[in-house]
């Protein structure tokens, strides 16, 4: 997703305490919680107690963020923290949700889908974690070594061997069979 | 075979997202809250109880009780002249 300038006044009024600016902020920051904690825990009921809870430390701890410019980064690191704390204490188990597959706009998006959930999941929890705040959130090696609390340089040596597994595994790309995907798609 | 990384990721998470619920983000809200205050007003409680145990530990060391074990002490012994 893009910068947060345009919501700096909407966090600026949430943490003033606006309690509506704060309602506005958590629809708006919703969807980009639970995508980028499915991406790590690739199950929704997983990902929505992940996004859920860390909305949650939104709702607590804004008062007290310093800089409204730091919102992003601040509110990523909640998000990513959370679900590999869950992914840590109760990695999801079961094959990936049927919901996940009933949003594709067509067969083809909903096998490509399973495809990356697949390979993702070949993947460690923070070398996921580093490929969706890259490619999802669009942040900096920089701004995801704040968020994970490890050197720049590091982030950009997680980067490189995820893309490398990553596309190795969708290069190998085959349509997943059809009962496959219905019944087994862990 | 997706085109590109960001492209395979960006459509594979363009999911349906739950519907938001307020009402749980802000209970769960209270209820780190609340666990927050209790550990605080217990770290105050700890930090009150040391104080008040090193109170009575320094006035029992600096009651009247304790200054004929001063009066009593030997002197230290005088240094020897340098030659």
């Amino acid at each position: 997703m893009g910068s947060w300038e345009s919501h700096v006044p909407t966090i600026e009024a949430a943490r003033a305490g606006e309690g509506a600016a704060l309602e506005t902020l958590i629809a708006v920051i919703w969807p980009h919680a639970f995508r980028i904690a499915l991406s790590i825990l690739r199950h929704p009921a997983a990902a929505e107690d992940a996004a859920q809870e860390a909305c949650a430390r939104v709702v607590v701890s804004i008062g007290g963020l310093r800089d409204s410019a730091a919102f992003g980064v601040w509110f990523y690191r909640l998000v990513v923290r959370e679900a590999l704390r869950i992914e840590r204490r109760a990695p999801p188990q079961e094959p990936l949700d049927p919901h996940l597959l009933a949003s594709a706009s067509s067969l083809t998006d909903a096998l490509v889908r399973v495809d990356v959930f697949r390979a993702l999941g070949a993947l460690p929890p923070r070398q996921r974690a580093v490929v969706a705040l890259r490619h999802y959130a669009d942040l900096n090696s920089r701004e995801i070594a704040q968020i994970l609390g490890i050197p720049d340089g590091t982030v950009r040596y997680l980067l490189t061997l995820a893309r490398r597994r990553l596309e190795s595994l969708l290069a190998s790309h085959r349509p997943s069979p059809l009962s496959e995907v219905l019944f087994d798609a862990g | 075979m997706p085109a590109d990384l960001r492209g395979a990721l960006r459509a594979a998470l363009d999911v349906d997202t739950p519907p938001l619920r307020y009402e749980r983000i802000f209970d769960r809200a209270a209820c780190r809250l609340r666990s927050t205050q209790r550990r605080r007003s217990r770290t105050m409680l700890s930090a009150a109880a040391l104080v008040a145990l090193i109170a009575v530990f320094a006035g029992e060391q600096t009651g009247p009780a304790f200054y004929p074990v001063v009066a009593v002490a030997p002197a230290p012994a005088p240094s020897p002249l340098a030659t």
